[in-house]
């Protein structure tokens, strides 16, 4: 009966670390798509400021819930995940540059030549863990805890030559 | 006896047990690492291919624009660091869309109108598996191809609509060539062109100005999808049109887009007549020269009323427009690439990049 209970605990443990290790990765596959979504989406934004040498809209590049990368992000990642992730949009100059400071875009005609235009879209936060019975990892705020995510994601910015 | 000898069962039986289950827990945890890492050398692939195709449709040449798609995909992260530029290989080649899947990309013919990136990490270190296996790493490939489309959506600026049989229609990947000037655009009924509001509802001289692009005062124009009722109206509207050869003369603004639709929805008795007609494409326009915006009872259009600081022909800012039978503009159909938006439209002369199936 002792060993049939240490089977059952060890049995439970290994088959719970498979669940919450399965359940992270599938987090991170939904987050790290939505983060290509959204870069590709912001690439591709048709719009841009005037007189800008291909700026995007303000709209796009500041964070909140009329931003609408953002929330096209936010809307892929909902289904595994509804907690509260960082989604920031910014363009660069040469790959080099990350989100959410990148590089602002001058003002037509002092465009110069960029390197290597690209628009980026950084995913980041905590996203608690499905099962914790250990109480182990990152606070994630509001009593859980979880694992720390920050995924970048960079496309061609399609309106810069 | 039978008892003693049964004795200690439970934990052989759970020693086996146990190995097969870490066996399994190990598996399942490294199929979902490398589907992870999987994902992340596919999304450096698409941005590989899609750097290549965009860089390529702003001008670039075939070298510089593999080497432009291998910069944007090693700048992407997979497996916890930078792709490695030598990773990342580019082919150029034709894609069409209408041969069958798998046999659309063909890599090296002519004429090259597409790439191919592929992206490949070599060593990709095992986590568990190495428990019970002697190879200690896998490769990961990945490949997206990059082709040109025409796009099914897009932001209008300029609120009229072309019908169809007045404009050049080409495929995707067509090589895009500026088509001469059409005869006056003249939004009335049974004419090539209706003005509209770009959306339900109709729209004045004043509502119009707002659809234009932001360097001639507007909002930037409003996104309009293959599919759309867009209402049509005629008339004069000088004073849009007034505005129009402003913007063309004092901000240099010579390209518009505008909805393409069906001649039938605006010939014959349909005319532009307030009635709906469905969005079927975009173009965009170019107005070479102010003098290309024609008024009735012609007469002399301050812009300095509308951008402050306008020379003009004569310095003062000031047109003296002649009078014209009827008004209207002198347009010409251009090529727009790299318009983003999504692909699948008809190819009125605007270009994007979409991510195609090979």
């Amino acid at each position: 009966m002792i060993e049939l209970g240490i089977v059952v605990v060890v049995f439970a443990m290994l088959t719970m670390g498979a669940v919450q290790f399965g359940h992270a990765f599938m987090v991170l596959n939904m987050i790290t798509h939505a983060a290509r979504d959204g870069a590709h989406t912001a690439a591709s934004w048709a719009e841009r400021e005037a007189n800008s040498c291909g700026r995007l809209p303000a709209a796009v590049t500041t964070a909140g819930a009329s931003n609408p990368v953002e929330q096209a992000v936010r809307t892929e990642i909902t289904t595994v995940y509804a907690g509260s992730l960082n989604v920031s949009v910014c363009q660069g100059n040469d790959g080099t540059e990350a989100c959410p400071s990148g590089v602002t875009v001058p003002d037509a005609p002092n465009c110069g030549s960029p390197a290597n235009p690209v628009v980026m879209v950084n995913v980041s936060g905590c996203v608690p863990y499905l099962l914790n019975v250990l109480g182990l990892g990152t606070s994630c705020g509001g009593g859980q805890r979880g694992f720390t995510v920050n995924r970048t994601v960079w496309f061609r910015d399609e309106k810069r030559a | 006896m039978r008892r003693r000898r049964e004795r200690g069962f439970v934990l052989v039986a759970a020693g086996i047990m146990l190995i097969a289950v870490v066996a399994v827990v190990a598996i399942a945890i490294e199929v979902a690492r490398l589907t992870h890492t999987a994902t992340e050398v596919q999304v450096a692939a698409d941005a590989s291919a899609l750097g290549a195709a965009v860089a390529s449709a702003h001008g670039a040449t075939e070298g510089s624009a593999i080497q432009a798609g291998r910069d944007v995909g090693s700048t992407n992260f997979a497996n916890g660091a930078k792709v490695p530029r030598e990773g990342v290989s580019i082919q150029p080649g034709n894609y069409d869309p209408t041969r069958a899947v798998g046999d659309k990309f063909h890599g090296g013919d002519t004429p090259h109108n597409a790439f191919k990136a592929t992206v490949t990490l070599t060593d990709v270190q095992y986590l568990t598996t190495m428990l019970i296996s002697s190879q200690a790493s896998t490769p990961v490939q990945k490949t997206a191809v990059a082709a040109p489309d025409c796009p099914s959506d897009g932001v209008a600026n300029f609120p009229m609509t072309i019908c169809d049989s007045y404009l050049t229609e080409g495929q995707p990947g067509q090589q895009c060539n500026d088509q001469p000037r059409l005869a006056q655009v003249t939004p009335t009924g049974g004419q090539a062109a209706c003005w509209t509001s770009l959306g339900t509802g109709s729209a004045s001289s004043s509502t119009f100005a707002a659809l234009l692009p932001q360097v001639c005062g507007g909002n930037g124009g409003v996104d309009v999808a293959v599919g759309n009722p867009i209402e049509l109206q005629n008339g004069a509207l000088n004073s849009f049109l007034q505005t129009v050869q402003c913007c063309v003369l004092c901000k240099d603004q010579h390209k518009f887009t505008v909805p393409v639709v069906q001649c039938s929805d605006i010939s014959g008795s349909n005319g532009c007549n307030g009635q709906a007609a469905t969005v079927i494409g975009l173009a965009t326009i170019n107005i070479a020269s102010y003098q290309d915006v024609l008024l009735t009872g012609g007469g002399t259009n301050n812009c300095r009323n509308i951008y402050s600081g306008c020379t003009g022909p004569m310095g003062d800012g000031k047109i003296n427009n002649v009078n014209s039978p009827m008004s209207g503009i002198y347009v010409n159909q251009t090529c727009n690439t790299g318009t983003g938006g999504h692909g699948g439209g008809r190819c009125f002369g605007e270009s994007t990049v979409i991510l195609g199936q090979f």
